[in-house]
């Protein structure tokens, strides 16, 4: 169960919340393109001793990519790789950066789930995130999709936005559960330092939501997505039944995965590196026949066990009979004093040595961990 | 012991004690201006150029040839500059014959200065006033030459105008010192009386003695006597100081230098005890010799509860460096094994706690300081209450007694309103006013000691911006109506948050209390109750909501490094909270009180 993680690291425009890696002058795509499949074709030997099931083309905007680009790199993976014979093969979406033709293209090369970055259904809000789409460019889109023969389509959501109340929050999920979608990421405004949108925020030109806000938005989202039959797998994620990204559930359950472009990440065997994040330094280690890593980290005991905390508790639930058996430590001891804490306050469920959160619980999971680390 | 001159400076803090000195090191050729670092050579230590002030005392030898020719060993002895310290610098100044006065010409003079005049005109010191920062555009030079003048009574041909900083009249001053300062006198075929003004520990060679020698001569090889405890230990190394130590095997009535003897406990050489040779003792040591004296206490607590033993491994380290350290196990239902420690007051409270941290790497929470109270119980017992929560239950008092200071103040007059109002909020009792000049007063308060060490130093700063000068002696224990208000989390008492204030100001203080406490305390995963309690009434209340949101719902896609790290940071600042009962308190909680008027 492996995966790999292709960055494409173009923005026809930078977004004033995003800190990801991407650059919105750059458009020699083409140059990328042989950097890139140099990258796999050099570095990616090492690790085909696993069978890769997922492959996720992530951004940046992939999309930005005409489909014969996107085509390339597939083409490299199943290439060099041992590839599951029916892979989940993910592309994030720009609604402003393709149409019908260009998905329907992506689609017969065998991408066979698309990531549509969204983010509201609302024109003031996509004003505010300074997208470069609007509402009906996004309802296009998900139909676009729709049309062009896609059974897997995710769209990412945006709330906690001081431009929206909870009235039009609604009307946002109200648009989104309206198509057969099976599966939304809805993620709250974070203000990254270095961002645009913390200077504004410096500079008081924006004033964030409240914390009572952001529960209030998170506690609604989280109740209206499972009232129209998705369940939450992870703190931002809800599917439908069947349909959680295999892709993403590697990087929350210490499956192997490898990354390719510039500040991609990777994780193979209790190891962690990432690649640089400057297209300039990326070029010039390729040319060089080095490899593109920027630092790299062993996993300490320790690490591995705060690690499978957190992200046990923001994705289905931390099972300390596996983490017992994986560490060989008894850990439901170490822990249970603070596990019945969490039940009797109502903020986790125990069942079959899962400690699982409840909706109170997630809202306040980043205390839970911190009081659960070790 | 003709051409020996044993000096120090006097001088209010940023008055430019430390410029001074620098430049007399470098104009006798003791230092080279490349050694000169940017911050002063005398304030060694990190804290000491942070602060800007002289903590502990040092002393150094220089080699000067004056205009007629005749060479000159002179010898400035380091003094402290704050009123913390005031017994230390009655001991430096009494190894020495004389004294630099030195006065800002923009500030004039200070109460710190004055007092520490007082002490050098007592103990008979010749004193050379200089007037320093003459050059600055805010210099009033003949306004203090006049309080200089009243103050001592000295001729206006005797002051020495200077400006350390670009090096005008420093000869001047080097030649004032040979001139005037008389050599010391003493025998050297008496027996050996020696005068500690200081001691470090180091180490690998235990207390490093810093002395002056009044009488007789210190040998290595000799067996020499502490006066105050009457241990005897071998004369190991003897030398003078320079930048560093130089070892001349001997040191003679007159000199001042340094004793290393294997003595692994700074505690056995104590600033102002007397060294005798054992085989020959004198028969009495000098004059002067006093036991320090904890004026202020607080608790010391390891963050983590694990680390006790370290805490009190660094605390016997830092007290071998510290002769006025003073320290004893307590225990806290709040905060669990600590230390009860007394200081001499509150910056020396501040200093102890950061080199902790500093130096020692210690995790450690401070509990509000306080002063020792003596409560007389109904049963007719008496007993010396240092740390709040012990004291005895309402029922039991007759009264209780609180120390009270002499307080001296030097203002500006026209700051004269804004500081008898402090004071009256302080519980001070006004006793005169003198002026030194017509623009500026002294006045003199008895103040309750435990109103003082709350931020009454930054209180009466800024009151009267930065211009008054502040200096205290402890006066007397009086009786005072003074209750005990407790504060509960939740319904469970926080003993280390037990505070002890006069009656009239409880209400006050319980409802401020609650309401800072509210503002430090973070929103933990249920509600907290926040109550002041005399006795078993509740005089305030206050609550803070349980937390709704923590959460970072946020995609990191493979990135599960920054999110741990993210995790690794929360969880370090959960190690700076205290756990008390299931709420968690930071540090600064336990300082509520010090920051109650913000």
């Amino acid at each position: 169960m492996a995966g790999i993680y292709v960055h494409i690291p173009f923005c026809e425009r930078k977004c004033v919340y995003c800190d990801f890696y991407s650059l919105a002058d750059n458009k020699n795509f083409d140059v990328y393109l042989s950097f890139l499949l140099k990258e796999i074709n050099l570095f990616g030997r090492d690790y085909r001793d696993e069978q890769i099931s997922t492959i996720y083309l992530g951004g940046g905007t992939p999309s930005l990519l005409n489909p014969k680009q996107i085509s390339k790199i597939i083409n490299e993976i199943s290439k060099l790789f041992n590839l599951h014979n029916n892979p989940e093969i993910t592309i994030e979406i720009n609604p402003g950066t393709v149409n019908q033709d260009k998905l329907k293209a992506y689609h017969e090369m065998g991408i066979n789930r698309i990531s549509i970055g969204v983010q509201s259904f609302q024109d003031k809000d996509l004003k505010f995130l300074s997208r470069i789409h609007t509402t009906e460019d996004a309802k296009r889109c998900v139909s676009d999709a729709l049309f062009a023969g896609y059974k897997n389509i995710s769209i990412d959501l945006i709330y906690a936005l001081p431009t929206q109340s909870i009235d039009t929050l609604e009307k946002t999920l109200i648009q989104a559960v309206s198509y057969p979608l099976q599966h939304i990421s809805a993620y709250s405004l974070i203000i990254e330092q270095g961002t645009p949108l913390a200077s504004m925020l410096r500079n008081s030109k924006v004033i964030p939501v409240s914390e009572e806000q952001e529960a209030d938005m998170m506690e609604f989202v989280i109740n209206f997505l499972k009232g129209s039959g998705f369940s939450q797998y992870e703190v931002s994620n809800f599917a439908k039944p069947g349909y959680e990204c295999i892709h993403n559930k590697n990087y929350w359950n210490h499956s192997n995965y490898i990354g390719f472009g510039p500040s991609a990440h990777s994780f193979w065997k209790w190891k962690r590196w990432w690649n640089v994040n400057s297209i300039v330094k990326y070029y010039s280690l390729i040319e060089k026949g080095l490899q593109p890593i920027a630092d790299s980290e062993e996993l300490t005991e320790e690490q591995i066990i705060n690690e499978m905390l957190f992200l046990g508790l923001r994705n289905g639930g931390v099972n300390f009979q596996k983490m017992s058996e994986i560490l060989t430590k008894d850990f439901l001891n170490i822990f249970i004093e603070k596990i019945n804490n969490l039940v009797e306050n109502n903020y986790a469920t125990f069942e079959k040595n899962v400690l699982k959160l409840t909706t109170k619980g997630y809202l306040i999971m980043d205390e839970i961990a911190k009081n659960l680390a070790i | 012991m003709n051409n020996i001159r044993n000096f120090c400076i006097i001088a209010h803090i940023d008055h430019g004690k430390s410029t001074i000195a620098d430049r007399l090191l470098e104009k006798t050729g003791t230092i080279t201006p490349r050694e000169m670092k940017v911050n002063q050579v005398l304030d060694d230590m990190e804290l000491e150029q942070e602060r800007g002030i002289t903590i502990k005392l040092h002393a150094v030898q220089m080699n000067y040839i004056s205009s007629n020719g005749n060479k000159y060993i002179l010898n400035l002895i380091d003094t402290p500059g704050h009123v913390d310290f005031s017994y230390e610098v009655s001991r430096s100044l009494a190894a020495c014959e004389g004294a630099l006065l030195v006065v800002d010409a923009s500030q004039g003079v200070e109460a710190q200065t004055i007092s520490n005049l007082y002490l050098a005109i007592d103990a008979g010191l010749e004193i050379i006033p200089v007037i320093n920062k003459i050059d600055l555009p805010g210099a009033m030079i003949e306004s203090t030459k006049r309080q200089i003048i009243d103050l001592i009574g000295c001729k206006e041909e005797d002051i020495i105008l200077a400006s350390a900083k670009n090096k005008i009249g420093i000869d001047e001053i080097l030649e004032a010192i040979v001139k005037r300062i008389p050599p010391p006198s003493g025998d050297e075929n008496l027996p050996l009386r020696a005068l500690i003004f200081d001691s470090i520990f180091d180490t690998y060679r235990g207390a490093i003695v810093y002395l002056r020698v009044f009488e007789g001569i210190l040998k290595e090889k000799d067996k020499i006597k502490f006066f105050t405890h009457g241990k005897v230990y071998e004369a190991e190394e003897v030398g003078i100081l320079e930048m560093k130590r130089q070892r001349t095997g001997l040191l003679k009535a007159g000199d001042v230098g340094y004793l290393i003897a294997g003595i692994k406990d700074v505690h056995d050489a104590r600033v102002g005890d007397t060294i005798t040779n054992a085989e020959n003792p004198a028969e009495k040591p000098l004059p002067g010799y006093k036991e320090v004296k904890s004026m202020v206490f607080a608790g010391l607590y390891p963050t983590n509860s694990d680390e006790f033993e370290l805490l009190r491994d660094s605390l016997e380290k830092l007290r071998l460096n510290d002769a006025a350290l003073v320290f004893q196990p307590e225990t806290s239902t709040a905060l669990g094994f600590g230390f009860r420690c007394g200081f001499l007051g509150l910056l020396h409270m501040e200093i102890v706690q950061e080199r902790l941290e500093r130096e020692y790497k210690q995790n450690i929470i401070t509990t509000v300081p306080n002063v020792e109270y003596r409560v007389l119980k109904k049963d007719g017992e008496i007993v010396l209450v240092d740390n709040p929560a012990l004291m005895p239950p309402i029922g039991d008092i007759e009264h209780i007694e609180e120390p009270y200071i002499a307080a001296q103040i030097i203002t500006p007059s026209e700051y004269i309103g804004n500081i008898m109002k402090l004071c009256t909020e302080r519980r001070a009792i006004y006793k005169n006013t003198t002026y030194l000049d017509p623009t500026r007063a002294d006045l003199r308060y008895e103040i309750p000691l435990s109103e003082i060490i709350f931020d009454f130093y930054d209180k009466l700063k800024s009151t009267t911006r930065g211009y008054a000068s502040f200096d205290y002696e402890f006066l007397e224990y009086r009786i005072s109506d003074l209750v005990k208000i407790d504060i509960l989390l939740n319904g469970e008492p926080v003993d280390a948050l037990s505070t002890i204030v006069h009656r009239d100001k409880a209400y006050e203080w319980g409802k401020k209390l609650c309401a800072r406490l509210r503002k430090l305390i973070p929103r933990q995963m249920f509600e907290v109750v926040i109550q002041a309690a005399i006795g078993s009434k509740i005089i305030a209340r206050d609550s803070i909501s349980p937390l709704r949101k923590n959460v970072l719902a946020k995609c990191y896609g493979g990135d599960i490094t920054r999110k741990r790290k993210l995790l690794e940071k929360q969880k370090e600042g959960k190690k700076r909270m205290k756990q008390v009962g299931k709420v968690e308190i930071p540090q600064e909680a336990f300082l509520a009180i010090l920051s109650i008027e913000e």
